[in-house]
């Protein structure tokens, strides 16, 4: 029975009467659908996992079994899932963060009327109580699919808080079919997957395809500077036929390569999980859009963060480039893998420079919650009276970016047992004692530095590379690749590119100038902005108050302008050539309309010369007055201690004082650095109270992190 | 007994899987589904499977054997509907592990932490699982069980809280069911003084294990709280009355502060008390509730506040006698 109509089933499904499975395809689905075993599948990109998972699907529903739950950490292309999964008949859904309330609300009914054979969710979803006990509990799941099941693993390169969850779930239900899939995974990460997944009285395999990909040609080149990278860039992708991908580490640096290859005439698109300026239903919509644009031929270069990975295939892939280094050899081949799937040559090169070292320690800082912030939110919660808080609540009573709570909440949610939990939109304390799982913790920092190291190692490796990766990956490729730069350095890219696109680069990021948006709002309501100016009392929405679009001329220690602000700071006195590099991005990029017609800057108290000469010496070279407008009456701490809203405004509140000010005239207010641009907003709502005309703020530095 | 080991956490036996699949429910129920067995159709079930050397666990490997051989006689317990409550693994997995982070455990009657006194006394009606979290051991502590209304006023109240002084001061532990009123006064007031204090509650135990005047007495192993329904059940009558006899059955002695004549769940409790002889009563004296008086007339035992440095509370509960004077056979096999 079976087997044949599981035959039928890939043959509808693809499109092709006379398809056959691929190696372990059928072992797999047999497995699942007739062995009712867990199953974990190491199957490099490509293999056909989905079609397993629709076929199993589609034979269970058969049988009338409840729907297939699918956990998958980011959505690729869910348009082409749900249009992939209807040819085999399995009507396909999903529930997720970035979708419309309305098309999840949609889909949890059809899911729970029976309608959708199988719902894709985030691992995220399965940490929220509601939707478990509304949705999947009376859904009665028949099969569970985990999708990048090494993110399970402390051992993987990627091992995510909320795929723990994923186990101990799993782990009480015995008898539920399980196929957990990855396309990476060390013998170490296998193991301990199986070991995770495994559960007394039902059996649990392994199957294994080779992950390395022959196709690829591997080459590492290293040039420290960011110019030197981009002229490379620029040299060599037009020299490749087809289409590729460029990795870069940070959303910040994605955008700006994408903008710089399209200033020489390459079709390039930035990417990334958040699309700056974008909402987040935008953003996934927006996303969509990069991913079928790619598939399509439309792009040439889709330029992303690690965001691109997880679901997206196209087979002619030609070259993944690689603009920084990646964290580990492990998610290194995970990128890179996904170049030269149907074709005989695809190209890997691996890029090196000055700033990865210092972007990976921000990463292995960041990567867990402090034990401070951790011990003063618990604190907060425990206190007798406390019968729970709100994420805007805990804001504006810990001094720490909300983005940091956000991610100790979900941290903390995470462990087992539990010391917070979330009942509506409140986050109250358990019952459980609480410590933060310090040695986990410096276990895996420790093997992050180990990692790095590796990938270290391999940037400076001189045997053949493809041999390293799949070593490095439990893969053993018994001969040398004959195709890397190492075994054949003749087919292998030069590192030279011509000279006046190497300065082109270098002026492309002298020429950088970074937004500052004005703030429309000081609070979410009145009552907000009440508490966090006493003493100014805006109204919530600023209106009129409201500065006009600045401009920030470079970020805070970046190549070029960025590093040269940043020694002029601490000598407290900036180089002369960043006034003219401001006055350059004020009359040929930012042209504020109406040209302010006097200079104006924010006093300092640490910093009283820096930013008052630097105003002068702009003032002179504009001809333009400055005048001393802003007077700071009360000490404050420094502004960039504050680390959330709350605090930046109530630090702000009353501290300044204006005078003499132009009425009606536009003024051209400079400061240092603008990081929330809180300081922006005040100063200029304060001048607008005073009767100047339209305000335009001027940071040399922008200190946001991205 | 075969284990299925979650090895982040708990072994549950097969046992307790079965027990859990017959009679829980792990979300809100929907129309036309199928209903787990309620605490008495589990005892009619249940001793019929003892009876047969059967265990619960026995219906996840041998359920075609047991369903040709068993007939309900209420025709209520049928083949399909047992067949789709064991059919909950996965509802089950999700719902405990959500239970569980949040420090809920699950006892069922073979287990010795399973409160004795109150198996002893309801024997094949006794809830088969009880959800709870805090410390368990306080569960055999038997001791006073403290009834009342929800709405009191201060004369109770004050009343209320130094009886439960009393009883922290002599090592004498508070049951009762958490509820506002009476019940949270009385417990309260012992858990503040150091006592003890069992609470039963009806309903939302998933609730009250995160609610912060609990939080502290639990962290401090001072409170045990359990329910006998799933930790996300709603209120509802049915399951306070329910849970009535529960509160009962677990203590020693029942004090009732105040109840009206023939309505509310404090007079009911304390009806089913009497014809079932659980516990000695006690009612408040000089109260004007009607439901006080009754009890009083029919032979429940007066109660007063003392004003003594010597135990008096020990003293007045140990020479308390059963309000009728039938004794109750003392022969009980212990039940699965």
């Amino acid at each position: 029975m079976s087997q044949q109509r599981a035959l039928e089933l890939l043959r509808q499904g693809v499109g092709d009467p006379a398809a056959n499975f691929h190696t372990d395809q059928w072992e797999s689905i047999d497995a699942i659908v007739i062995q009712r075993c867990r199953l974990l599948c190491v199957q490099r990109t490509g293999w056909g996992k989905s079609s397993v998972y629709f076929i199993a699907t589609k034979l269970m529903r058969e049988q009338d079994h409840g729907p297939t739950i699918i956990i998958s950490p980011l959505l690729a292309l869910m348009r082409n899932q749900i249009e992939s999964a209807a040819k085999y008949g399995v009507a396909l859904g999903t529930v997720n963060s970035s979708q419309s309330l309305e098309e999840n609300t949609l889909n949890k009914q059809r899911l729970l009327a029976g309608q959708l054979d199988a719902l894709i969710i985030t691992p995220e979803q399965l940490a929220n109580d509601e939707f478990v006990s509304e949705v999947i509990i009376p859904a009665n799941p028949g099969l569970f699919v985990i999708d990048e099941a090494h993110c399970i693993s402390d051992w993987g390169h990627d091992f995510r808080p909320d795929y723990r969850r994923i186990s101990r779930v799993l782990g009480n239900i015995a008898d539920t079919p399980v196929l957990a899939t990855t396309a990476t995974a060390t013998k170490r990460v296998v193991e301990d997957v199986v070991e995770q997944l495994h559960v007394e009285g039902q059996e649990i395999y392994v199957l294994r395809g080779q992950l390395t990909r022959e196709s690829i040609h591997l080459q590492n080149i290293h040039l420290p500077k960011r110019s030197q990278r981009l002229a490379w860039l620029a040299h060599i992708i037009p020299q490749i036929e087809g289409t590729g991908i460029v990795y870069a580490t940070t959303i910040n640096d994605a955008f700006l390569v994408a903008e710089w290859l399209r200033s020489c005439g390459i079709t390039a698109e930035g990417y990334a999980g958040s699309i700056p300026r974008l909402s987040n239903a935008d953003s996934a919509v927006k996303r969509e859009q990069l991913e079928q644009a790619l598939l399509n031929n439309q792009l040439k270069v889709l330029v992303s963060t690690s965001a691109l990975g997880m679901g997206f295939d196209k087979g002619d892939l030609a070259f993944v480039i690689h603009y920084q280094s990646a964290g580990s050899v492990v998610s290194y081949y995970q990128q890179v893998g996904r170049a030269g799937r149907s074709i005989d040559n695809a190209y890997g090169v691996l890029l090196s420079g000055d700033e990865d070292q210092e972007i990976q320690n921000y990463f292995i800082r960041e990567a867990f919650p402090k034990q401070e912030l951790v011990h003063s939110l618990l604190e907060l919660l425990e206190e007798d009276s406390c019968n729970g808080l709100k994420k805007a609540d805990l804001d504006a009573l810990l001094n720490y970016a909300p983005m940091k709570i956000k991610a100790a909440l979900t941290f903390l949610i995470a462990e087992y047992p539990t010391p917070i939990v979330k009942d509506g939109p409140l986050f109250k304390r358990t019952v459980n004692a609480y410590t933060m799982p310090v040695e986990m913790i410096k276990r895996l920092s420790e093997r992050k530095t180990g990692e790095w190291q590796e990938i270290q190692a391999y940037l400076r490796e001189g045997s053949c590379l493809m041999q390293v990766l799949a070593k490095a990956l439990d893969d053993e490729l018994a001969t040398p690749c004959g195709k890397c730069a190492n075994c054949d350095p003749e087919s292998a890219f030069g590192l030279s590119y011509p000279h006046d696109l190497g300065q082109k680069a270098v002026e492309f990021l002298g020429n950088t100038m970074i937004a500052i948006e004005p703030k429309k709002q000081v609070g979410n309501g009145h009552a907000q902005a009440a508490s966090r100016f006493q003493e100014y009392n805006f109204p919530f929405r600023l209106g009129d108050l409201a500065h006009e679009q600045g401009a920030a001329l470079c970020h805070w220690g970046e190549a070029g302008w960025g590093e040269i602000a940043v020694a002029g700071k601490r000598a407290h006195v900036f180089d002369p050539r960043l006034a003219d590099a401001c006055i350059k991005m004020i009359n040929e990029r930012w042209q504020p309309n109406p040209m302010p017609t006097w200079v104006t800057y924010v006093p300092s108290q640490n910093y009283p010369k820096l930013v008052k000469g630097f105003a002068e010496l702009v003032a002179e070279k504009l001809g333009l007055e400055c005048i001393e407008a802003v007077v700071k009456v009360n000490q404050t701490e420094p502004q960039k201690r504050m680390e959330n809203s709350d605090f930046r405004c109530k630090n702000l509140d009353g501290a300044f004082e204006v005078q003499n000010v132009k009425e009606g005239e536009a003024v051209l207010l400079i400061d240092d650095a603008s990081d929330s641009g809180w300081t922006f907003a005040v100063i200029a709502a304060l001048l607008r109270r005073a009767e100047s005309g339209p305000v335009f703020p001027m940071a040399v530095m922008s200190t946001k992190s991205n | 007994m075969s284990v299925t080991l979650n090895n982040q956490n708990n072994l549950y036996s097969d046992n307790v899987q079965a027990v859990l699949l017959l009679s829980t429910f792990f979300s809100k129920p929907k129309k036309d589904e199928a209903r787990p067995l309620t605490a008495i159709e589990y005892g009619r079930f249940a001793r019929w499977l003892h009876e047969f050397n059967y265990t619960p666990s026995s219906l996840l490997h041998q359920f075609d054997e047991i369903v040709s051989k068993w007939k309900d006689p209420k025709g209520k317990i049928t083949e399909d509907r047992l067949a789709d409550i064991l059919d909950r693994k996965v509802a089950m997995g999700l719902a405990l592990e959500k239970w569980q982070r949040v420090g809920i455990w699950v006892i069922t009657r073979q287990d010795s932490e399973y409160p004795q006194l109150l198996k002893k006394q309801l024997r094949h009606i006794s809830p088969p699982v009880f959800f709870g979290v805090g410390n368990k051991a306080l569960l055999q502590n038997g001791g006073l069980a403290v009834i009342g209304s929800r709405g009191i006023d201060s004369i109770d109240e004050q009343f209320t809280q130094a009886i439960a002084q009393q009883a922290a001061k002599e090592n004498i532990n508070i049951v009762s069911g958490a509820a506002r009123g009476v019940d949270e006064t009385a417990m309260l007031a012992s858990l503040q003084a150091g006592g003890t204090a069992i609470g039963i509650v009806a309903d939302s135990l998933l609730k009250v294990a995160t609610a912060s005047k609990w939080r502290k007495y639990l962290q401090n192993e001072q409170l045990v709280l359990i329910s006998s329904f799933y930790p996300e059940a709603g209120f509802s009558v049915g399951n306070a009355m329910a849970r009535n006899k529960y509160i009962y059955t677990s203590a020693n002695f029942a004090l009732v502060v105040r109840a009206d004549e023939g309505k509310g769940g404090t007079w009911a409790g304390a009806k089913e008390n009497n014809e079932n002889n659980w516990v000695p009563l006690f009612v408040k004296q000089q109260s004007d509730a009607s439901g006080n008086i009754v009890l009083l007339n029919n032979g429940a035992n007066g109660f007063e506040l003392q004003q003594s440095s010597d135990p008096w509370l020990e003293q007045i509960l140990s020479a308390a006698k059963l309000t009728n004077a039938n004794t109750k056979p003392t022969n009980l096999s212990l039940l699965e």
